[in-house]
């Protein structure tokens, strides 16, 4: 088993998401977290959640590092669903490191060619800013799995939106990165609005009795009646799931930028297939098999 | 009989300078190495008119010249988000006028730029005077990884965009704005306290004529043929592009007023942004003369200099 060192960059608080996909990082024997780091808006909190989970999830040592706050140019509203700190209990000790984010990212992947992942489940801005501080990461990244865009390519093309969040929310930094020419593999709305959960898994979390599985019920219950809907895509654990089975999705190697202006929001991915594109842009996920291997990771303890 | 009073540390002026080291900087930095009183904390290299390593030989060659201590430290190689489009066409290849300086095989000193610029500013809060004179990226991504620095300096004085008029390398914008306009809009966003010092004030009030160059050069120190030499190819741009007998110097008169405020004669604060994109408008300085956005001011505009201290003051410069 090949064992995959990741950094998870995460805006986790807002969308339930990136706690399953913290979730489903921890209950995976081929991942080592080695550290996270949060991105926009209050990263503090983010960061404390973040914790909190590990805590729940028998991690402690796991590192969180606190990084940028504001989309690159500081030009684009940053949304907040109002429950990020609902996890939180207020006297709680919950150790964040002092180093900054950013720092981390670019130390770790200098430190280890060749051998991190870095997955981004939230709005580009700790990337872009790493990558401008240090363009070596580039190079020395191992690659990067990032939950954001959409193609609009696969079979489901006509019925997605144009945009994506983490990409509207820091256009700016999406196209950095998107153009540094790092290894990037694309997991957009292309594959993530495949794979959706209802009402029923929260119940099978909340009985399940383990306590990481009882917080996600309740941020999933949170969630729900947030959107107001019976059901929420797994956008960013699909991400995770593609260092456990690369075969849940099929790609296409193509090179992506993003067209954007000064209005918000603004910030279309737009895909070309191209031999040589840095970007593997995923088409098509098999929504069965990974909604099995993601119940079974998270349940079967 | 008048008691001389020395200069008491408190009284110290402390100088951070970011530079794309090309011909005009050089003079901008040979002025600041040279004048009495102020403590430069470092030079912060950018690329710019050069690439950044180039920019950093001639810093240190600057610095070795003036015979002065101050660590020069190498930033970052390209704009924010985009490539970068130097300018050797105005400043000459090396960008010291192709005169066959030594300009390379010095080392710079460890610590990059950006980090520099954000420890200085924590070490001395309140104290730092910065000046920027060339493209904004340095300072913006200080600005990204630690936002709390906008609260630290004393002033950012910027040779950046245009308070009025024309720009130098498309008819809006000025090559230093033009260059990283994404650096430009958020160091102008920031909360520092900027005082830009636009390509106008220059053509005004900086133009230095073929016989005050002479004169200059008259003076005959290292300084002062330096000063004069590596505008060669200076020149020939402002003779056959800019249409000016003479050359322009945007960067000394930026540091005259970082040096001496007074000579900055007229200057208003103003709200101003930067023109990111469009057919034309990359990199146009958004200078609200008449208020009519209704946005707070962000930037003390200087409109008018004196050109005669600007001279006094560069004439000192160069000698012994």
């Amino acid at each position: 088993m090949t064992m995959n060192k990741i950094i998870i960059d995460t805006d986790v608080g807002s969308d339930v998401d990136d706690a399953m996909a913290l979730s489903l990082a921890m209950r995976s024997p081929e991942i080592q977290i080695v550290g996270i780091t949060t991105v926009y808006g209050d990263v503090t909190i983010r960061s404390r959640v973040a914790k909190k989970l590990l805590h729940l999830g028998g991690c402690t040592s796991v590192p969180v590092y606190p990084g940028i706050r504001d989309p690159l140019l500081r030009n684009r509203e940053i949304f907040w669903a109002g429950h990020e700190s609902m996890l939180l209990q207020d006297e709680e000790e919950l150790n964040i490191e002092d180093k900054h984010g950013v720092d981390f990212i670019i130390e770790t992947i200098m430190n280890h060619p060749g051998e991190i992942t870095l997955v981004t489940i939230g709005p580009l801005t700790n990337i872009a800013a790493a990558i401008i501080r240090e363009p070596k990461i580039v190079q020395n990244v191992k690659e990067i799995i990032l939950m954001g865009g959409v193609c609009r390519l696969g079979s489901n093309g006509a019925d997605l939106p144009v945009t994506e969040h983490n990409v509207r929310s820091d256009p700016e930094s999406a196209s950095l990165v998107f153009r540094s020419g790092a290894p990037i593999v694309m997991v957009g709305l292309d594959v993530t609005l495949k794979v959706k959960i209802s009402a029923e898994v929260q119940k099978k979390l909340k009985t399940s009795g383990d306590p990481l599985n009882m917080a996600l019920a309740d941020a999933l219950g949170r969630w729900l009646d947030f959107r107001q809907r019976d059901w929420t895509a797994m956008h960013d654990p699909v991400a995770v799931s593609l260092l456990i089975d690369r075969s849940l999705v099929t790609t296409r190697k193509m090179n992506v930028w993003v067209e954007y202006d000064h209005r918000h929001p603004t910030g279309q991915t737009v895909a070309v297939p191209a031999d040589d594109g840095n970007v593997e842009v995923c088409l098509d996920v098999d929504s069965p098999r990974f909604l099995s291997l993601f119940t079974q990771r998270l349940l079967d303890r | 009989m008048m008691e001389v009073k020395s200069v008491h540390a408190d009284a110290l002026r402390r100088f951070l300078i970011d530079t794309d080291t090309a011909s005009d900087d050089a003079v901008a930095l040979l002025m600041a190495l040279r004048y009495p009183v102020i403590e430069i904390e470092a030079i912060t290299v950018v690329a710019g008119n050069v690439p950044v390593e180039q920019g950093t030989q001639n810093a240190l060659y600057t610095v070795e010249l003036a015979g002065k201590r101050v660590p020069v430290h190498m930033g970052l190689a390209k704009p924010l988000l985009r490539p970068l489009e130097s300018a050797e066409w105005v400043h000459g290849q090396d960008g010291m006028g192709d005169i066959g300086l030594p300009l390379s095989g010095k080392t710079p000193a460890p610590g990059h730029a950006v980090d520099v610029i954000i420890d200085t500013l924590k070490r001395h809060p309140g104290e730092v005077t910065v000046v920027t004179l060339g493209p904004l990226t340095n300072l913006a991504a200080a600005l990204i990884r630690e936002p709390g620095i906008a609260k630290l300096p004393k002033e950012v004085i910027m040779m950046a965009g245009t308070g009025q008029g024309p720009g130098n390398v498309t008819p809006l914008a000025e090559y230093n704005v033009w260059v990283d306009p994404e650096a430009a809009k958020i160091v102008f966003a920031s909360g520092m306290p900027l005082k830009l010092v636009g390509w106008d004030v220059s053509r005004g009030y900086a133009v230095i004529t073929p016989e005050e160059a002479q004169a200059i050069r008259a003076i005959d120190t290292p300084y002062a043929r330096f000063v004069v030499d590596i505008q060669a190819a200076l020149s020939r741009f402002c003779r056959t592009v800019t249409r000016l007998e003479g050359f322009n110097l945007p960067d000394p008169i930026t540091v005259a007023i970082a040096l001496e405020p007074e000579i900055a004669t007229v200057s208003r604060r103003l709200f101003v942004d930067v023109e990111l994109g469009g057919e034309w408008g990359r990199g146009q300085t958004v200078v609200d003369h008449l208020g009519v956005t209704g946005r707070d001011p962000n930037v003390e505009v200087v409109l008018q200099a004196d050109r005669r201290r600007f001279l006094d003051l560069l004439r000192r410069s160069v000698q012994d």
